[in-house]
């Protein structure tokens, strides 16, 4: 046994330093009486003190341990009796002992607890030596004191921890029923709705208030969940609880639809949900009920719908180009993200103040409006409408604007409505609109979705309207463009009639036709570029010779520049081969092919002219006009080999793509 | 250019309101072996078409001042004078992707005449 384990006995008795008690005072009492000492103590032995649980003809409560003479009896079975401490070596210089208070004479039992461990003493202390120390009934009596106060403590220790077991007990009471109320809070506060359905009917025992504010505030306790909630027992919901019973087995459904309608009169109102139904079991592991937990996700549904009609939206705006399929789609796209009893869009007549709707869509609560309208007989927000401002009412009969005219709204089912204007250069030009049987409050989401489709739609007309425009300024320059060169060509016949060489006349005339096809086929990308082929072709069919030109190659684009170039370089090559080539025998044949070759530092267009089926052709001796638009190649920088074959010309152009397309 | 004079020329009218370009297609058909009558809009036009019940072929330009324009001109002729041939030439490319009345022959200005020009004498032919 070490001191270690004596310290951590007698600070397990939880002794030291607690107030006086009667027990242990009246054997100090007994013991003094019993003994005739002036000086009684229970001493303990600390670490570095000694402490007094009771006392009497002493006045400290503890002493430092090494003024301790109790000390000396750790250890002993026995008594320690020591008759004069001025004589003893182990007391003879203990200050207790030379000064005040001059002890003389000591007599102590030790404190030996069941364990074997010596707490302390029960000791007599007198101020004269006693040279015969105890009679043999004093010492009897020291001893069976000692004894006592050992039962003292062992019973103090066992009252405390009882009290503490006690304590302990009430507080996990406390806690427990704290608890209790924490989870009832949770239960009752938590955004998720849970529901504890039990036995295979299903009866409702527990739901919380999500759940209750999701099936609309029902009477649901005790009841039968078929009975309490016909409308999702129509929808399936209760063949799926019938099945988690009867498997035992947990399912849960993410985005699952519950049309929810509290009675068969009310409206029905969307709602979308992920939830759990978990089976309960009791002991034996049979089931006993339903625990079900979820959460209403309808506004994220919601949202992503109104986010997929959006993109919807752009995707086929970016095609439109007339306002009334722009304000279709517009009306399809608030149909597909809001909807409503009635959703449609209808063209404004401002000096008559009419609408005339030529299309909508109404579910089953709405009806059609589809004809002409008089806009001031649905209320005064047309004002708004004319300034351009979105309208949103969520009960008519409330709003200032309509509840004059609330009447005659109710007649086309429509207590809620949303206005969305569009304007065409300011004014008002179509109005789509969203009309809703039933008073609705608007979400700020839903009134956003509406000015998105309405900033989209501007920029979609504005856009459309700039193209048309464009168009038709296009359509006139190039008409215009086209009749000058048509009184160029006049002029040109009318100079040269006396001419002898009609031929020559005819080429020239003919050039100028190349040229203007060149710009028809520049018109159709507004002069920016034009497609290869198309350019080839218009220049290819004045030769009325369509079967016999074979055009292959990939589509491309090439700038003004080069389609001028292009025309007039195959209008040469297929004027040469109607004269002297492929095309001026019946069986003969032109093949143009073109590529685009990656380079080491550019692509590179490649076009080749070749005849097949003609008479054997030579190179032309002269240098006219036409041999030389022929050499000036693709973009009149050369770039040309000619190849004068048996069965036919082959023209081989090349040159840079980059140059082809430039602008 | 003309392959061959007939006995009797037939009669084509040109309607035309650029005078260059009237000159010119007058010339056209003249040199062709036709007989060109001129009228310089579609008005002009119908009243000519009223007098001389001998025309066989109407070449007319599209745009033309006052009112009636080429194709109303083709549309008219096709219902009043179903035996006429006509013969539209304009300097907008897209109205010969139109749908022109039965019996119209399109060409695009500036027109290569060697292809007008056989084109009346087909009319010619099966007139």
């Amino acid at each position: 046994m070490n001191e270690a384990d004596r310290l951590d006995a007698l600070h397990a008795h939880d002794i030291l330093d607690t107030a006086p008690e009667v027990g242990f005072d009246d054997i100090v009492r007994l013991a003094a009486r019993l003994c005739d000492t002036p000086v009684a103590l229970i001493s303990l032995l600390d670490a570095e003190r000694q402490w007094f649980k009771a006392r009497v003809g002493f006045e400290p409560s503890e002493t430092p341990i090494a003024q301790s003479i109790c000390q000396h009896a750790v250890g002993q079975r026995d008594l320690l009796i020591i008759p004069d401490l001025t004589l003893d070596p182990r007391t003879q210089s203990n200050p207790l002992v030379l000064e005040d208070p001059h002890l003389r004479f000591y007599a102590g039992a030790p404190l030996v607890i069941a364990e074997g461990l010596t707490l302390g003493t029960i000791c007599v202390i007198d101020h004269a030596p006693r040279p015969e120390g105890l009679t043999e009934v004093q010492a009897d009596d020291l001893r069976s004191l000692a004894r006592q106060v050992v039962s003292l403590l062992e019973m103090r220790r066992l009252v405390s921890r009882h009290n503490d077991l006690l304590l302990q007990a009430e507080r996990q009471q406390n806690k427990a029923a704290h608890e209790h109320l924490e989870l009832a809070a949770m239960f009752d506060q938590v955004p998720s709705f849970m529901a504890l359905l039990k036995g295979p009917g299903h009866v409702f025992n527990l739901v919380n208030p999500a759940y209750l504010r999701l099936v609309g505030n029902r009477q649901l306790i005790g009841k039968r969940f078929a009975e309490a909630l016909p409308d999702a027992a129509e929808q399936g919901y209760v063949d799926l609880l019938d099945e988690a019973y009867r498997l035992g087995k947990p399912f849960t459904q993410k985005g699952a639809r519950y049309a929810i309608r509290n009675d068969p009169h009310s409206p029905v109102d969307e709602r979308f949900v992920d939830f759990v139904c978990q089976p309960t079991r009791d002991d034996k592991g049979t089931v006993t009920g339903i625990f079900i937990e979820g959460s209403d996700v309808t506004e994220h549904v919601l949202q992503t719908r109104r986010l997929a009609a959006l993109a919807d939206l752009s995707e086929q705006l970016r095609d439109l180009i007339n306002a009334d399929d722009i304000a279709r789609a517009a009306a399809e796209c608030m149909n597909q993200a809001i909807g409503g009893s009635c959703i449609g869009f209808g063209k404004v007549d401002l000096e008559k103040e009419e609408i005339d709707v030529p299309v909508d869509w109404c579910d089953a609560s709405g009806v059609s409006v589809v004809g002409s309208h008089h806009l001031r007989s649905f209320g005064s927000y047309i004002e708004d409408l004319k300034r351009g401002q979105t309208v949103v009412i969520p009960d008519v009969k409330i709003d200032p604007r309509t509840a004059s005219q609330a009447d005659s709204l109710e007649k086309v089912h429509c207590r809620a409505l949303l206005n969305l204007p569009i304007m065409v250069r300011g004014v008002l030009d179509t109005v789509i609109f969203v009309l809703n049987a039933q008073a609705r409050e608007w979400t700020s989401e839903e009134i956003a979705l509406v000015r998105q489709v309405g900033d989209r739609t501007h920029a979609a007309i504005a856009r459309a309207r700039a193209e048309q425009e464009q168009h038709i300024l296009n359509e006139e320059l190039s008409h215009r463009l086209k009749n000058t060169l048509a009184i160029v060509q006049a002029i040109a016949t009318q100079t040269l009639r006396e001419v002898s060489e009609k031929d020559a006349v005819t080429a020239l005339t003919q050039r100028i036709g190349a040229l203007s096809r060149a710009h028809d086929a520049l018109l159709k990308k507004r002069w920016a570029s034009a497609a290869l082929e198309d350019v080839a072709k218009a220049t290819l069919t004045a030769f009325d010779q369509a079967g016999r030109f074979h055009l292959q190659g990939p589509s491309l684009q090439i700038g003004p520049r080069a389609t001028l170039s292009l025309s007039l370089l195959l209008h040469e090559l297929a004027t040469n081969a109607v004269k002297y080539g492929a095309l001026s025998v019946p069986e003969g044949r032109v093949t143009i092919t073109w590529t685009i070759e990656q380079g080491t530092e550019e692509e590179t267009l490649r076009m080749c002219w070749a005849e097949t089926g003609g008479p054997p052709v030579q190179q032309p001796s002269g240098k006219g006009f036409g041999s030389r638009l022929i050499s000036m190649g693709l973009i009149g920088t050369g770039g040309v080999e000619l190849g004068y074959n048996q069965d036919g010309l082959i023209a081989s152009m090349e040159a840079p793509l980059s140059q082809m397309q430039q602008p | 250019m003309a392959q061959y004079a007939p006995l009797k020329r037939q009669l084509v009218l040109v309607v035309e309101d650029e005078p260059i370009l009237r000159m010119a297609a007058v010339d056209m058909v003249e040199d062709a072996g036709f007989k060109a009558v001129e009228a310089t809009d579609a008005t002009d036009a119908v009243r000519i078409l009223e007098t001389r019940p001998d025309i066989r072929i109407v070449f007319t330009d599209v745009d033309m001042p006052r009112g009636v324009d080429g194709l109303k001109l083709a549309a008219l002729i096709r219902e009043r004078w179903p035996p006429i041939h006509v013969i539209v030439t304009s300097g907008k490319a897209e109205i010969g992707r139109m749908k022109l009345p039965a019996d119209c022959v399109f060409f695009d200005k500036p027109y290569d005449e060697r292809r007008v020009v056989a084109e009346m004498h087909r009319m010619s032919r099966i007139c």
